[in-house]
């Protein structure tokens, strides 16, 4: 009896853990869907801000774990350190931060094309390749970390040409948590948000 | 009996709680972080040369950039940027020999050849059309992949984010790049100084949007910077075998 209920544990653990079960298919074709989406977004007329910013927020938040992007660009002492609304907080105002970042950078559209080139799975992460080509410009790689997060597959960081997002992010906010803490970085994060629409490169 | 009950119950009690701590590790404080510092010693006086750096962009170059997109089309600005990369063609060429890298000694060569001549003078880059891509490689990188560690982050005048390492390399190309010597050879060193900083107004150019939005969406633009270039450097590097290197080696989360 003993013996079973220790094998019926054992074989319980191991398939709670939402991240056995993600394959590099199922990461594949869910890194093809947001390629689709973010080219949807590029088509956007670049005047109609407010829609481009509305889209970006909705594929960040069905695609990304920014619950989790956001503890870690904090890290471990700060989340610690923080009550859940500090937290609750800083994880809604970070995510319009994001947007109002990638709805700056994010260009027009001009024949790129997204592609998926391979998928490696590495302890409970897929790390998806892709590329973005184009007439006009240099190709663009682009390395996304999927994990399973309650059976769905969530972006946790991608990379651009190297440059990861959690990591920037982490270096530019380490400052400030230092000198001021997380309700200064918070305050700060506000005012910034406020800022008016950005000119879009190629606009 | 009521004893051996107990046991089971705090050995499921016990499992359960495992499970639960398992799935939730991300939810609580728990977050392993292996992100390397960057290694800035001489933090206050590059934020120093840093803020040199941005009163120089905001009078000079920055309306230097938009006066030349303004003037010059697209097509012309495109010729200009295609001309002046081809001229570090030969010293890409020697670095990748340098670094062992026979398939891009020749890649480079070729690019040279052909954007010379059928692409008159390097105006036209025919040699990314047909297949031959750009790989730029410099003594930086040479130096990167013979071992030497990048040393401390160092913000150069006018020159902006680089390391002790990438600065040396720089140093380097002014005395061992072949087109520089050919221009000091034939007393035409003007031509260095002019062919530096058109390449710093096109690249402001290209890039005018993009910094100015990073700036006005970073809190602190001198950290932001720090961490583009450093981990824009170290995969370049490591771009010899992207296959094989966990894009995301030095940063975990469990």
């Amino acid at each position: 009896m003993n013996l079973f209920i220790k094998s019926f544990f054992i074989f319980f653990l191991f398939f709670s853990n939402p991240a056995f079960s993600l394959d590099a298919e199922k990461a594949k074709n869910f890194v093809v869907d947001i390629g689709n989406q973010a080219i949807k977004i590029l088509k956007i007329p670049v005047d109609d801000k407010e829609k481009r910013k509305n889209e970006l927020r909705n594929l960040l938040q069905e695609k990304f774990d920014m619950e989790l992007i956001s503890k870690v660009i904090l890290g471990g002492n700060v989340v610690k350190n923080s009550s859940s609304a500090q937290l609750k907080k800083f994880a809604e105002i970070f995510e319009l931060h994001i947007v109002k970042i990638y709805s700056s950078q994010l260009g027009t559209y001009k024949g790129q094309v997204f592609e998926v080139n391979n998928t490696e799975i590495k302890k409970k992460d897929a790390f998806v390749y892709s590329t973005i080509t184009s007439p006009d410009y240099p190709t663009t790689n682009i390395v996304w970390r999927i994990r399973e997060r309650n059976t769905v597959p969530k972006v946790i960081d991608m990379q651009v040409e190297g440059v990861s997002l959690l990591r920037t992010k982490k270096n530019d906010f380490a400052m400030i948590l230092n000198q001021v803490g997380l309700e200064g970085l918070i305050e700060k994060l506000d005012e910034m948000n406020k800022i008016s629409d950005l000119k879009i490169p190629g606009e | 009996m009521l004893k051996c009950n107990l046991k089971v119950f705090i050995k499921i009690l016990v499992l359960v709680t495992l499970v639960f701590i398992t799935n939730c590790s991300v939810n609580n404080s728990n977050i392993v972080d292996k992100t390397p510092e960057a290694e800035d010693p001489w933090e206050n006086l590059n934020r120093g040369t840093f803020a040199f750096n941005q009163t120089f962009d905001k009078y000079l170059l920055a309306p230097l950039a938009k006066g030349y997109r303004f003037v010059f089309p697209a097509e012309i600005r495109t010729g200009v940027r295609n001309f002046l990369s081809n001229l570090s063609e030969p010293w890409s060429s020697i670095n990748s020999a340098l670094q062992g890298d026979l398939k891009n000694t020749g890649n480079t060569l070729a690019r040279f050849v052909i954007n010379s001549t059928i692409g008159i003078l390097g105006i036209f880059d025919v040699a990314t059309e047909i297949g031959f891509e750009k790989q730029k490689e410099d003594f930086g990188q040479t130096l990167a992949i013979h071992g030497v560690g990048p040393g401390p982050y160092l913000v150069l005048p006018f020159l902006g984010p680089s390391t002790v390492r990438d600065a040396l390399g720089k140093i380097t190309s002014l005395y061992a790049d072949p087109v520089t010597l050919a221009l000091e050879r034939n007393n035409k060193d003007e031509w260095i100084w002019i062919g530096m900083a058109l390449k710093g107004i096109d690249f402001r150019e290209q890039n005018l949007e993009k910094i100015d939005n990073l700036n006005a969406t970073s809190v602190d633009f001198y950290a932001t910077l720090r961490s583009l270039y450093l981990e824009r450097r170290s995969s370049m590097i490591r771009n010899q075998n992207t296959d094989e290197t966990d894009p995301f080696q030095d940063f975990d989360v469990e």
